[in-house]
C-alpha cells in the first residue's frame, strides 16, 4: 500500500498504574489505517480493544497511562503528523481533533446522548464548536446529515429528545453527529453490539454508505466475526493486550495462521449444515487476569500447538507471510488446510 | 414424541397507565398475545425475535414466574400431567423442582454475598430435599457435571470468570433434577469462545439427563447450532414456528425471511444482501390492525393484511405460520444470501 496511513500506532503500551505499580494492558501495538479503509479490531473482552481506542482520543481514565509508543495521526496527509501521545489529555489540541478530526460512535446508544438535550441540539453543539457556523446554519446542517443516516421526517425529528427514539434510531444519530465535522478517521466501538440483527444490518449499510461517500478511515471495533467479514477491508486480532495477527480480511478468514485466529473462527456456530450438527471447539480455558499475564506467548497456556520451553519463555516475534499479513507466533502451519469459513 | 410443556392461547398483558379505584387501567401493553405450541420430551425449543417481541416473558410466564393474563400451561412431569396455570401458589413452589430457569446475566444472578456450594444447595435445603452430608455430596456431583472445579466451591462468585459463573447458574438449576429448563439468553453476554463451552455443556447435559430446553436468544447462529425447532416472535405473537432447518433455509413468513438475511456471513466474499425492514418497531402498546408486521412487510397487500388478523395455521407438518400469503410467497432462507 503506497497511501500514507491516516492513523499509525507505533508500539503503543498502556499500563494500568496501581499506587507505583504498573500492570500492562496493552504491549507494543502496531497498527496502520489508511484513507477510505475500514480497519477491524477483533478480540474477546479485556483484551484492550477499548482502551487502544480511548487512548487515540486520550480519553482514557486517570488509572491508565501511555507509558510508551506513538500515536502518529496525519489528517490532511501533510507527511508531518502529530503524535497523539505527546499531547496533553485537556489541551486545546486534542480538544480539536477529538470530535472534529477523530469522531467516535460508542457501544451504547442509549448512554451516549444527554437525556435533558433535544437531538437537534446535541448534534448542533459538535459543529457550532468546531465550525464556528451559526445556529440556523448548524440546524440545517443536522436536518441533512439526519435525513442521511435514514431517520424519516428529519425535520421534526432534530426537535425530538433521545428518549422518544428506538435504540436503532438512537445509533442513526450518533453516527450523524459523528459525521457532522466530517471526520477524517471515525472509531465506532461495538456499534452494532446491542443492536438486533435486522437493525445491525441496516446501521452497517448506512456506515458503508457514509463511507463511500465522505471517504472516512474507520476503525471498527467489535468481537463479532460475520460483521468483520461484512464491513472490514484489513484485520487485527488481539489477545491480552497484543496484536497477535494482522492482514487482509481474506488473509485473516480464509488463511488464518494464528492458533487462537483458527480457534475463534473454530468455536464460531455456522449455518453452513445444520443436519450435519457438528460439536463446537470451544478454546479451552478461559482468558487470564492481567494480573497473571502468562510468560512468553500469553495464548501458550490454551494453544493446542503450544511448545513447552519455548512458547511459555519468549514473546514470539512477529512473521511477515505477505506484504499485508504479519503473525506472532512460533508455531509455522504452512499453508491453508481447511476451510474455516463456510 | 411425548409432550412436556403445552402452552395454549397464552396471554400476558400489562396495565399501562395509573389505574383507577376500581376501575379498569387505560390501556393494555400485549406482551404475549395468544401464543400456543407444545414442547416434546428432550429436545430443544428455540425462541427468536428482536428485543420488545415478547420472549422472555412468555418464557417467564410458562414457569409461572410472570402471571399469565389468559391461557393454558400444562406440563407432564415425570409422568404426571400438572396444570401450570390452575396451580396454588404453594403447589407451584412443589412443581418448580421440575420446572428452572438459567438467566443471560451471570454476574447479576448470583449472589455475591453466598459461597457457590451455598448458592448450588439453596434450592434443596428450602425444599427440605437433603441436608448436611448429603446435601454437600449433591452439590459435588452436580458441580461436576457441569464441569465446576470441585476445589474451589467455597469460594465466592466474584472470584469466577462469566462461563464460570454461567455454569454455576447451570449447575444450581440442574440440582433440583428438573426435566424443562428455560435458558433464557444463557451465551449472549459470554464471549465467543466460551459461548462454544457453554453451548456444548448445555448439550451434553441433554442427552445424559434426558433434559428439555427452551432456548431463548437473538443470536442466531447459536440458536441454530443449538436448536431442533424455532419459534419466530413478533410483537407477542408467534408468526412462524417449524424445524431449525425449515426456518432457516425455507421461511415462509416474510419477517423470517428478513432476520435470516441479516446474519452476517462468516465469507468476505459473500457478501450480506439484508432484507431492510421498512420503518421503526411498532410500539407494543399501539399495535398496528391486521397483520401485526404489515406496515414493515414489502409482500403486504393494501386490503387483506391491513384489516384481517392471519390464522397461526399449519401449512405443513409440523409447520406452522401466520400470514396471509404464506402458500405463495417464495422467500430466501440464510442459505440464498
Amino acid at each position: 500500500m503506497n497511501v500514507k496511513p491516516i492513523l499509525s500506532l507505533k508500539e503503543l503500551s498502556v499500563s494500568l498504574k496501581i499506587d507505583d505499580n504498573y500492570v500492562s494492558v496493552t504491549e507494543d501495538v502496531n497498527l496502520d489505517i489508511h484513507p477510505g479503509r475500514v480497519m477491524a479490531l477483533v478480540g474477546e473482552s479485556g483484551c484492550g480493544k477499548s482502551v487502544t481506542a480511548s487512548a487515540l482520543l486520550r480519553l482514557l481514565p486517570k488509572e491508565l497511562v501511555i507509558v510508551n509508543g506513538e500515536i502518529l495521526f496525519d489528517a490532511q496527509n501533510s507527511g508531518t503528523p502529530i503524535d497523539i501521545a505527546s499531547l496533553s489529555p485537556k489541551g486545546r489540541e486534542i480538544r480539536n481533533i477529538r470530535g472534529n478530526e477523530i469522531a467516535m460512535i460508542f457501544q451504547e446508544p442509549m448512554s451516549s446522548f444527554s437525556p435533558l438535550h433535544t437531538i437537534g441540539n446535541q448534534i448542533e453543539e459538535v459543529i457550532r464548536l468546531h465550525k464556528n457556523s451559526s445556529t440556523n446554519d448548524a440546524r440545517s446542517i443536522v436536518v441533512g446529515l439526519l435525513k442521511k443516516v435514514g431517520i424519516g421526517n428529519p425535520e421534526k425529528a432534530v426537535d425530538r429528545y433521545p428518549h422518544t427514539f428506538s435504540g436503532g434510531m438512537r445509533q442513526r444519530a450518533m453516527i450523524a453527529r459523528a459525521l457532522s465535522c466530517d471526520p477524517a478517521l471515525l472509531i465506532a466501538d461495538e456499534p452494532t453490539t446491542a443492536l438486533d440483527v435486522t437493525i445491525q444490518a441496516q446501521i452497517l449499510n448506512v456506515m458503508k454508505e457514509m463511507q463511500s461517500e465522505y471517504g472516512t478511515a474507520i476503525l471498527f471495533i467489535t468481537h463479532n466475526l460475520g460483521v468483520v467479514a461484512q464491513m472490514a477491508h484489513d484485520v487485527a486480532i488481539m489477545y491480552m493486550g497484543r496484536i497477535i495477527e494482522r492482514g487482509s480480511v481474506t488473509e485473516i478468514m480464509k488463511n488464518p495462521q494464528h492458533p487462537y485466529t483458527i480457534n475463534l473462527l473454530r468455536a464460531v456456530p455456522r449455518l453452513g449444515d445444520l443436519e450435519a450438527q457438528k460439536r463446537l471447539e470451544p478454546i479451552k480455558g478461559s482468558v487470564p487476569s492481567l494480573f497473571e499475564r502468562p510468560d512468553g506467548c500469553a495464548f501458550s497456556p490454551r494453544c493446542e500447538k503450544s511448545m513447552t520451553g519455548q512458547c511459555d519463555r519468549q514473546i514470539p516475534p512477529q512473521r511477515q507471510l505477505s506484504e499485508t499479513h504479519f503473525v506472532s507466533c512460533f508455531w509455522n502451519s504452512q499453508k491453508p488446510t481447511e476451510d474455516y469459513v463456510s | 414424541m411425548k409432550t412436556v410443556i403445552e402452552v395454549n392461547d397464552l396471554k400476558v398483558h400489562f396495565p399501562l397507565g395509573k389505574r383507577r379505584m376500581f376501575g379498569k387501567p387505560k390501556s393494555w401493553l400485549r406482551a404475549v398475545d395468544g401464543v400456543s405450541f407444545k414442547i416434546s420430551k428432550g429436545e430443544t425449543f428455540g425462541l427468536v425475535g428482536e428485543s420488545g417481541s415478547g420472549k422472555t416473558t412468555l418464557g417467564r410466564a410458562i414457569i409461572r414466574l410472570v402471571e399469565p393474563t389468559d391461557g393454558q400451561v400444562s406440563g407432564e412431569f415425570e409422568g404426571v400431567p400438572v396444570n401450570i396455570t390452575d396451580l396454588p401458589q404453594n403447589e407451584l413452589r412443589q412443581q418448580w423442582r421440575h420446572m428452572q430457569m438459567v438467566f443471560q446475566d451471570p454476574y447479576a444472578s448470583l449472589n455475591p454475598r453466598m459461597t457457590v456450594k451455598e448458592i448450588i444447595g439453596e434450592s434443596l435445603l428450602a425444599n427440605k430435599l437433603a441436608s448436611g452430608k448429603a446435601l454437600e455430596n449433591k452439590v459435588r456431583s452436580i458441580a461436576e457435571l457441569c464441569r465446576l472445579d470441585t476445589q474451589q466451591l467455597s469460594r465466592y462468585p466474584h472470584a469466577f470468570s462469566g462461563g464460570q459463573r454461567q455454569r454455576i447458574a447451570i449447575a444450581r438449576a440442574l440440582v433440583m433434577h428438573p426435566e424443562f429448563i428455560v435458558a433464557d439468553e444463557p451465551v449472549s453476554s459470554l464471549d465467543v469462545s466460551i459461548q462454544a463451552q457453554i453451548l456444548n455443556l448445555l448439550k451434553d447435559l441433554q442427552q445424559e439427563l434426558k433434559l428439555t430446553y427452551l432456548f431463548i436468544a437473538h443470536d442466531l447462529s447459536a440458536v441454530a447450532y443449538a436448536c431442533d425447532r424455532v419459534a419466530v416472535m413478533y410483537l407477542g405473537r408467534i408468526v412462524e414456528l417449524a424445524s431449525t432447518e425449515k426456518i432457516y433455509y425455507t421461511p415462509k413468513h416474510p419477517y423470517t425471511e428478513a432476520l435470516m438475511s441479516a446474519i452476517p456471513d462468516l465469507d468476505p466474499d459473500q457478501p450480506m444482501q439484508p432484507v431492510f425492514l421498512k420503518g421503526e418497531q411498532p410500539n407494543p402498546a399501539d399495535p398496528p390492525s391486521g397483520c401485526p408486521f404489515h406496515p414493515r412487510c414489502s409482500y403486504a397487500d393494501k386490503d387483506i393484511c391491513t384489516n384481517r388478523q392471519p390464522e397461526f395455521k399449519e401449512l405443513a407438518k409440523d409447520w406452522f405460520v401466520a400470514c396471509h400469503f404464506a402458500q405463495d410467497l417464495n422467500l430466501k432462507g440464510s442459505k440464498d444470501y
